[in-house]
């Protein structure tokens, strides 16, 4: 009866089509993904570190950074904004902060409150404004300065 | 920007403290852990697992050493893996103080691992150590203590106490408590990688 040798060489030849049960490189790929697909999963640290780099998240202006849900109102979440007249939107104990300067923050402007309401600052009063009338809160009042420069108290402290 | 240990699934970046010491045995990826001044924290959020979960990872392990957790001493413990002397132990709390736990058989300094522990609320904690189940079903509680102020560890088990003297690789977290058959599967399929 004729006997079949082995070929010694076989399992190499086929290496190329048939992956080997003990090939790590195949093993690494389906054990990422099988991971990745399990049922529920909220994380998967492979053991990738990224270095710092001293770079901060950067969204280029025009572009909107979304907290929530991607709506441009900010209805079902927050949206950052900037561009050239330098815009601020955050949100601080519920209450929806607006900041349109050039400082540093710290002069918020206008605060929509959780509890109902537009809160404006007190601030010191603005000079008139030839394209119109601005709104403003002076020592716990609220004022108007038209476009001329006239001061009319709208409500008293 | 700090140095991140990378989620790929849901962006759950973890900060790491200390000297960076990043490898990979044949083609897995690991983070070295020095015993001494290195783990990485974030805030815990969904990774409290309040109501179930199941984690896992490859793990080279040398000791009484934590290896992840979500927990503080100050009565703000929520769930951890440690290495009670030299057994793999998965505890929980529902109350922040008092703990229930599982342990895994007694490991031999320096091998990889693949360690996984399992919540099943008010049902069984259970903790695999390769293919190995140990399972505890007395008095398990219907949810975990929801704290404010303990974060989420690899490498330690709160702001770096109980300092991981090793490595971890392909460590991940889910929200359900996965059957018994799919964690040994991972087992099974992930242990070449690791020499197992």
């Amino acid at each position: 009866m004729a006997v079949q040798e082995r070929n010694s060489e076989m399992v190499s030849l086929l290496s190329a089509d048939f992956i080997q049960k003990q090939d790590s490189g195949y093993i690494a790929g389906i054990v990422t993904g099988t991971i990745l697909a399990l049922p529920g999963l909220v994380a998967f640290w492979p053991g990738g570190v990224m270095l710092g780099d001293g770079d901060d998240v950067q969204v280029p202006s025009g572009a909107s950074f979304y907290v929530g849900g991607p709506t441009p109102g900010g209805y079902a979440g927050v949206r950052l904004h900037y561009a050239s007249n330098q815009a601020y939107i955050d949100v601080k104990d519920g209450d929806l902060n607006i900041r349109i300067d050039t400082s540093t923050g710290s002069t918020t402007r206008a605060v929509f409150l959780n509890s109902g309401g537009l809160l404006l600052l007190n601030t010191t009063a603005p000079g008139s404004n030839g394209s119109g009338a601005v709104i403003y809160a002076e020592s716990g009042a609220l004022k108007v300065i038209g476009s001329s420069g006239t001061v009319t108290t709208l409500g008293v402290a | 920007m700090t140095n991140r240990i990378i989620d790929i699934a849901r962006g759950h970046d973890i900060i790491h403290n200390g000297t960076v010491d990043q490898g990979s045995y044949g083609m897995a990826p690991y983070i070295a852990y020095n015993g001494s001044s290195n783990y990485s924290q974030r805030a815990s959020g969904a990774l409290k697992g309040l109501n179930g979960f199941t984690v896992g990872g490859w793990f080279q392990l040398t000791g009484s050493d934590a290896l992840m957790a979500v927990w503080s001493p100050a009565a703000n413990q929520v769930w951890r893996l440690y290495v009670n002397g030299s057994a793999p132990t998965f505890y929980v709390s529902s109350t922040g103080a008092n703990s229930f736990s599982v342990a895994a058989a007694a490991i031999t300094a320096g091998q990889w691992y693949f360690v996984a522990a399992r919540y099943t609320p008010s049902t069984e904690l259970a903790i695999w150590l390769n293919d190995t189940k140990t399972t505890n079903t007395t008095s398990i509680p219907a949810s975990l203590y929801d704290s404010t102020s303990a974060n989420f560890s690899l490498g330690s088990d709160h702001g770096g106490s109980n300092l991981l003297t090793g490595k971890a690789s392909m460590v991940w977290m889910s929200h359900e408590p996965l059957a018994d058959n799919l964690l040994t599967l991972l087992f099974q399929m992930s242990r070449h990688l690791y020499g197992i």
